[in-house]
């Protein structure tokens, strides 16, 4: 009898032992499941795109916004006349007949259609009250200012998991500020499918994206394409570009390059044109280098303005290699002033000697060389520069003038800006500040990267540059009225370890008013064919946007 | 006596709250469609003011107003005059 109890005992405890089973298995690992289940029975989630930022110029113009799209999808299952529904979609979407048919005829509740559609086709589609079609909310990227600033702005493409995601220039550097976070609605509908008012803010917000209101000067940025577009034009280059900075503040004012791509359209372009060159390209500087390794001897006093070379009344032999300068004209008991003025590469040789390897590269790192800018844009390349050990004679000769050493447009420009800024290198920024969708603005503060040389040295070599501009080889395009700081650049393109003797990268680089800098400048011509000469080349389109540039920020000339 | 008077006050305060919120649930219960509609309208405002933006944006932009000016035939000016010394009093005057 006891046993027959102890029986059946075991068999209750086995039985709800069971049940308990069964009960974990479908509240815990099966609850998500079976919650996801019944949503799909009596609800519907409902993903509410977060409005990416806008990028805005520093005069408040939105160079990159959002604008509404639709996703236009269709539930096959719901449609009962598909040859009237293909017919009235595909001659409203850019979608053909036979992709709508295919897509239509697929054995699911949901099939995407076409997206970034407009509000107006999407209008028309409603018109036809069509059953099974439907509409969903999306932000697209839009470019009032089409493609201006492209290759500062980058583009938004998709992640793996098909999420918007910048790639490329500011939408690369900053694509976690600009992106926000999606929010979630869920719509409770009742046994009809209709949807139940009181359950519907079951929701998380939407969270949009920062803004970023950059230095770039929208008039600028403009002026400076068109003149760029119109200088290749005219000398016949294969590309160019062009950087202005504010060298106070370091705040970039406009940076252009040419060819570039369209960011509406960045599928059709090859993809060599996303990065920004100006960044991104490593290219020798040529004798727009000369005047970090001046002022870097003028700083050490182991060459004064004065001071006579003795070694430029012709060629110079060095380590095996004869170095000429660029005319083949020499001037003997040259000063240092006339070695920048004639652009002399034996004096450069001179100088670079005097100097030292050890110092020359103490003040090459202290300028930014071989180092990132840190521009806060995405893509920014520093070529190093060659350790202490692999200098041979020669490349300290040739280093002095710009040759045989590789540097990125950006460096060059910072560089430059601690001459123009009295001695002192800023850290070069796109974002001037970010304002947060509460309302709330972090300034980006200006940063002192380094002070390479002494204000008197910067003063003293910008007198140097100014006298290069009024008595060098591009003083016939001078401005006239303005004291404008400068200096040309040829530099030779080596291919396979010798330099082509027809192609050259021209250059000019300079800031104005030299006495109160409210911009540097750098213009690079790639392969110009009217002409192999930065003077002749990238020089007057220098001064032609400098010309402009002085007239907007109302600089007047002094009346010579 | 002066606790008992503010737990019933506080005893009031919430009955009253209460009934007041059952008040208005019930009033607004059957105005759903209306609120659905005012959610409507103000959504189209909110679309219609988002798509003028963009037109806005796209009518201001430096190119649209450049293109816009060359075919009404404007051109750059290619000079720029300054006036750096007061002129003469007889031709001032």
């Amino acid at each position: 009898m006891i046993g027959r109890f102890k029986f059946i005992l075991i068999i209750v405890f086995l039985f709800f032992f069971l049940i308990i089973l069964r009960l974990f298995y479908w509240q815990t690992l099966k609850a998500q499941d079976l919650s996801t289940l019944g949503l799909s029975q009596y609800g519907q989630v409902i993903n509410i795109p977060a409005q990416r930022g806008e990028i805005r110029t520093s005069d408040g113009f939105p160079i990159a916004s959002s604008k509404i799209s639709y996703l236009v999808f269709a539930g096959p299952k719901a449609i009962k006349d598909k040859n009237k529904t293909i017919n009235a979609i595909s001659s409203l979407l850019p979608v053909g007949k036979a992709s709508i048919s295919a897509s239509l005829s697929l054995d699911k509740f949901w099939v995407p259609l076409a997206r970034n559609v407009d509000s107006a086709t999407k209008e028309r589609i409603e018109e036809l009250n069509l059953d099974g079609i439907g509409f969903e909310k999306q932000y697209t990227r839009f470019y009032p200012e089409a493609s201006m600033a492209a290759q500062i702005i980058g583009f938004v493409g998709k992640d793996e998991a098909g999420r918007d995601k910048g790639y490329f220039g500011l939408e690369g550097f900053y694509d976690r500020l600009l992106r926000g976070k999606d929010g979630i609605a869920l719509q409770i509908h009742d046994v009809f499918g209709k949807p139940i008012l009181a359950k519907a803010s079951t929701r998380t917000s939407e969270i949009d994206g920062n803004n970023l209101i950059l230095s770039i000067q929208r008039p600028v940025q403009f002026l400076v394409e068109k003149k760029l577009k119109e200088g290749i034009e005219k000398y016949g280059a294969s590309s160019g570009m062009v950087g202005v900075i504010n060298p106070k503040t370091g705040e970039i004012i406009a940076i252009s390059s040419f060819p570039s791509f369209d960011p509406r359209q960045y599928q059709d372009y090859s993809s060599d044109l996303y990065k920004n060159p100006f960044i991104s390209n490593r290219l020798e500087p040529g004798s727009t280098f000369k005047p970090l390794v001046m002022s870097s001897a003028f700083e050490v006093g182991v060459v004064k303005p004065q001071t006579k070379c003795p070694i430029c009344g012709g060629p110079v032999q060095i380590g095996g290699y004869e170095i000429h300068t660029w005319n083949d004209k020499y001037y003997k008991d040259t000063n240092m002033v006339e070695i920048i003025q004639h652009s002399d590469n034996t004096g450069m040789v001179y100088v670079g000697e005097k100097l030292g390897l050890d110092k020359l590269l103490s003040f090459l790192k202290s300028f930014g060389i071989g180092d990132l800018t840190g521009i806060d844009l995405q893509g920014e390349v520093a070529p190093e520069l060659k350790p202490k050990e692999s200098w041979y004679v020669v490349d300290l000769a040739t280093a002095s003038f710009g040759q045989g050493i590789s540097v990125t447009p950006i460096e060059l420009l910072s560089a430059v800006s601690a001459i123009a800024n009295e001695g002192r290198r800023m850290e070069p920024h796109v974002v001037s500040y970010i304002e947060t969708q509460d309302g709330d603005t972090v300034k980006i503060q200006p940063k002192v990267l380094s002070t390479p040389i002494s204000s008197k040295t910067a003063k003293v070599m910008t007198e140097l540059m100014v006298n290069a501009v009024e008595k060098g080889e591009a003083s016939w395009t001078k401005l006239k009225g303005y004291r404008v700081a400068g200096k040309t650049g040829t530099a030779s393109i080596p291919i396979r370890g010798h330099y082509d003797p027809n192609k050259t990268i021209t250059s000019f680089i300079g800031f104005a008013p030299a006495d109160d800098p409210k911009f540097v400048m750098l213009v690079i011509l790639d392969k110009p064919t009217t002409s192999i000469f930065g003077a002749e080349t990238a020089a007057p389109i220098f001064f032609d946007i400098a010309k402009d540039l002085l007239n907007f920020y109302g600089v007047a000339p002094n009346g010579q | 006596m002066r606790y008992k008077l503010i737990l019933q006050s506080l005893i009031f305060t919430a009955v009253a709250l209460t009934l007041l919120r059952i008040g208005v649930a019930n009033s607004i219960s059957t105005s759903g469609v209306e609120l659905g509609k005012i959610n409507e309208t103000v959504n189209n405002y909110w679309l219609e003011n988002y798509l003028l933006s963009e037109k806005l944006l796209s009518q201001s932009s430096l190119s649209a107003i450049a293109s816009e000016a060359a075919k009404l035939g404007f051109a750059d000016t290619n000079e720029s005059f300054v006036l750096n010394n007061p002129l003469p009093l007889a031709v001032r005057q």
